[in-house]
């Protein structure tokens, strides 16, 4: 008669429910997620080089002086557990983020039109709109 | 006998009161009901209800109002021109669960440069203990975005 084999101690371990609620607390601990609302064709991978430059211009007051157009509009979503990656903030992990996006997509500028950060619990976030711009003066336009 | 019958009394008392449900979706103010200041929330003791006359068109304060309910990790369930509905999503942290609130936001246009916005929480019995009330929060956030 077979018997099922007496559970390792390492699998004891893993079925404790506590270890569960940590482990899925931590891999929970940040996300970011970014929606692109045009797709913007034409302009895919335009700047997708280390060199990438971006302006951020995160006062509604300011806009480039220069003429540019908005080739998309981003929205993004950055969640942060404070016990296991710090506060999201709009001049750190936003801004970072939105750069990436802007480079993805060929943008020169990010003018953020919007933007609101909360926590709740251990959780904080911080939720941004930007139009992702495009100087028309460029001379590889 | 007796003392346990109390003490299982005082648990039970601690248990609603920790997981009690409060607040309405309806709110009780009105934008006839006082002088509203434009921009200057206003909002009841708990932040269960709060109001406040945006200086924005009915346009930008639907617009406003999404924004800030999809920012506070909400999910809209029904929405028409002047009345948007949401539940925030639950999430199990280190510490409590948290979420499942049911927030509401109506909106109604005074005239073309100002709109009257009341926000209202409801929490439900069950995780009442991780839920707050975001009527203030909401309200404020509209404020701010409505004057940046």
């Amino acid at each position: 008669m077979a018997h099922d084999p007496e559970p390792s101690p390492r699998m004891r371990i893993y079925s404790q429910p506590i270890v569960v609620i940590l482990a899925a607390a931590t891999l929970s601990a940040c996300s970011t997620t970014t929606s692109l609302r045009t797709p913007p064709a034409g302009y895919a991978n335009a700047r997708a080089d280390s060199n990438c430059k971006v302006d951020i211009y995160a006062d509604k007051s300011q806009k480039p002086q220069r003429p540019y157009r908005v080739i998309t509009q981003a929205e993004s979503s950055i969640r942060q557990n404070v016990f296991f990656g710090g506060k999201a903030t709009l001049d750190n992990e936003a801004f970072a983020e939105l750069r990436k996006q802007a480079c993805k997509v060929g943008a020169d500028a990010v003018v953020i039109s919007d933007y609101i950060e909360s926590s709740a619990t251990e959780m904080s976030h911080i939720y941004v709109w930007a139009d992702l711009v495009r100087y028309e003066d460029r001379t590889d336009n | 006998m007796r003392t346990f019958t109390m003490a299982s009394a005082v648990l039970g008392s601690c248990v609603l009161l920790l997981s009690g449900c409060a607040g309405t979706l309806d709110s009780k103010y009105t934008p006839s009901g006082q002088q509203y200041v434009v921009n200057q929330a206003v909002k009841d003791a708990g932040c269960y209800d709060a109001s406040v006359m945006l200086g924005a068109d009915a346009e930008r304060a639907r617009d406003i109002a999404k924004k800030v309910l999809v920012a506070l990790d909400a999910k809209i369930s029904s929405e028409t021109d002047g009345d948007i509905q949401a539940q925030r999503n639950r999430h199990i942290g280190v510490m409590v669960g948290s979420g499942g609130e049911e927030l509401r936001i109506r909106l109604a246009a005074v005239d073309a440069k100002r709109t009257f916005m009341t926000a209202t929480t409801k929490t439900g019995f069950v995780g009442g203990a991780g839920q707050k009330a975001w009527s203030c929060k909401i309200v404020d956030e509209a404020v701010k975005l409505a004057t940046n």
